[in-house]
């Protein structure tokens, strides 16, 4: 398995297909602040590895859109998603973002890696992930805070909505600190869409499934499409309409 | 002309803690007309407005217990089919929903009801709707509900009203968290909603907001789910003067 790498001494904006393998490297004293977004949608790769290494003063968002074509196939292999985020130098800071829908009966597992190595490094992951029919996740959040990298700030937040009884969503976040003065948490919750709001909406006069949409697309705005600046979410809408 | 609602022996519980909310209750809203609900708290408006358009959280306990909208039992009609049919209930503390746009919302509300509608026509009647209502344009720009101050989710809801335009509006406490100006602003478009030919049904602690509605033609007290007297506009001074220990003796 080759791996791609990618050396971003300046801005990027980027919206990849896919990649299986890929090292992203910020490089220092660019002052760059890049956004980029792959969408993972080939179904046939069992495994994703991201590698983030971000230098001095770099700042990089990354947004990660799961989106397999699973549905109403019967899936062997387990799939496991990485991603590493590798805070190098003082300053730099790194968000990932990661949006998934899983359908029929496929098991995914999803590794997020924080490592503040470096004073006043900030990293941050938010997840919010769609559970359709029988499938299953396994999310587990690393925040490792390094000795020295005072004042560094990170968090994992991750959301899982099941929408069928036979889903199964797991998370489990673990804090390694190792320096002082510094700001770690971590967030998940699994649950339903919500009762109330699915009543507001039919008092309204919307149908269940109209429903079930809106809110979904309510979730994925609030955790992740927000975020992006217009320009990405731009290229974004290009790509899932192409 | 008719009766729009008819609530006919109705006993309702909650089904959370089996709590008997209202008992046996029997009141008639004729169509076209204002009705004014109300009772100290805690005595079951809210329920009863709630199981009118049929939240999953109550339940009828009495077979024999109806609600009739035209004459006909809407009680085993789904949530939505009870709104098509033209009810609206506004909520005492109206729901957040996170990343949904007002102006989406709104749009897909008004095309749910008004199929053969245009686009302009859509647009034409929410300017025309948030102008009533002084909203900014931008209003419409917020998530629904969402970090939205009491008052601007009451007028959020009104704004649904405006455009959704039911043939009966159950209003549940649209008053509480108005300022003065929005109180006015805010009746000023229930008035216009019922010129239009709804019905309205307030249900309101204060006078204040029946100064500002035209033609309120019956007032219901409710008092521990059961209706304990049945009046006039001049039902709410006395009220007013002497409060709800007066009813009961
Ligand atoms: N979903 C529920 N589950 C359990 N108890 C409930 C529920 N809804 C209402 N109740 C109870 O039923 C009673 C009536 O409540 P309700 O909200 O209908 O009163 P209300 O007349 O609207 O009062 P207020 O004027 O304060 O709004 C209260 O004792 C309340 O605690
Ligand atoms: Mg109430």
């Amino acid at each position: 398995m080759g791996i791609k790498r990618l050396i971003l001494d300046r801005n990027n904006l980027k919206v990849f297909k896919f990649e299986e393998n890929i090292d992203i490297s910020l490089k220092d004293n660019s002052n760059c602040s890049s956004e980029l977004m792959f969408i993972l949608s080939n179904e046939n790769i069992k495994e994703t590895n991201i590698h983030i290494k971000l230098e001095h003063e770099t700042n990089l968002r990354l947004f990660v859109l799961v989106t397999y074509n699973t549905k109403g196939r019967s899936i062997k292999d387990k799939k496991n998603i990485n991603i590493t985020l590798n805070l190098l130098h003082e300053n730099a800071r790194g968000e990932v973002f990661l949006a998934g829908k899983y359908h029929s009966n496929s098991d995914t597992d999803i590794n997020i890696v924080i490592n503040n190595r470096k004073k006043n490094t900030k990293g941050y992951y938010r997840g919010i992930n769609f559970l359709y029919d029988s499938s299953h996740i396994f999310t587990k959040g690393l925040i490792n805070i390094f000795q020295f990298a005072n004042k560094s700030d990170s968090y994992f937040k991750d959301n899982n909505v099941l929408l069928s009884p036979k889903t199964i969503a797991k998370t489990s976040p673990i804090l390694e600190i190792k320096a002082d003065d510094v700001k770690a948490s971590h967030g998940a919750t699994i649950g339903m869409l919500d009762e109330s709001q699915i009543f507001y909406l039919e008092s309204r006069g919307f149908e269940r499934k109209d429903i079930n949409d809106i809110l979904i697309d309510g979730l994925l705005k609030k955790n992740f499409t927000e975020y992006m600046s217009d320009e990405l979410y731009n290229l974004f809408k290009d790509n899932i309409s192409n | 002309m008719g009766y729009i609602l008819e609530i006919k022996n109705l006993s309702v519980e909650a089904n959370e803690n089996h709590l008997k909310i209202i008992h046996n209750l029997s009141i008639k809203f004729p169509e076209e007309s204002v009705s004014v609900i109300m009772g100290p708290n805690g005595s079951g408006k809210s329920s009863l407005c709630q199981t009118i358009i049929g939240n999953p959280e109550y339940s009828i306990t009495d077979d024999l217990g109806d609600i009739l909208f035209f004459n006909e039992s809407i009680k085993s009609l789904k949530v939505n089919e009870r709104a098509l049919k033209g009810i609206f209930v506004s909520f005492q503390n109206p729901v957040e929903v996170a990343g949904v746009s007002i102006a989406s919302f709104l749009r897909q509300s008004y095309f749910n009801k008004f199929k053969d509608k245009k686009f302009n026509d859509f647009k034409e009647e929410l300017l025309k709707s948030l102008e009533l209502l002084k909203l900014d344009n931008d209003f419409i720009t917020k998530s629904l509900n969402e970090n939205l101050s009491g008052g601007e989710k009451k007028k959020s809801e009104i704004l649904q009203l405006l455009l959704l335009k039911p043939k009966l509006a159950i209003l549940d406490e649209i008053d509480s968290g108005l300022d003065i100006d929005a109180l006015r602003i805010v009746s000023n478009a229930i008035n216009t909603v019922k010129n239009q030919g709804t019905t309205i049904i307030l249900v309101t602690h204060y006078k204040r907001l029946t100064e500002y509605i035209d033609d309120i033609q019956n007032v219901f007290v409710i008092m521990d789910g059961e209706l304990k007297k049945t009046g006039d506009k001049k039902l709410i001074e006395e009220l007013e003067k002497n409060g709800y220990k007066a009813i009961n003796s």
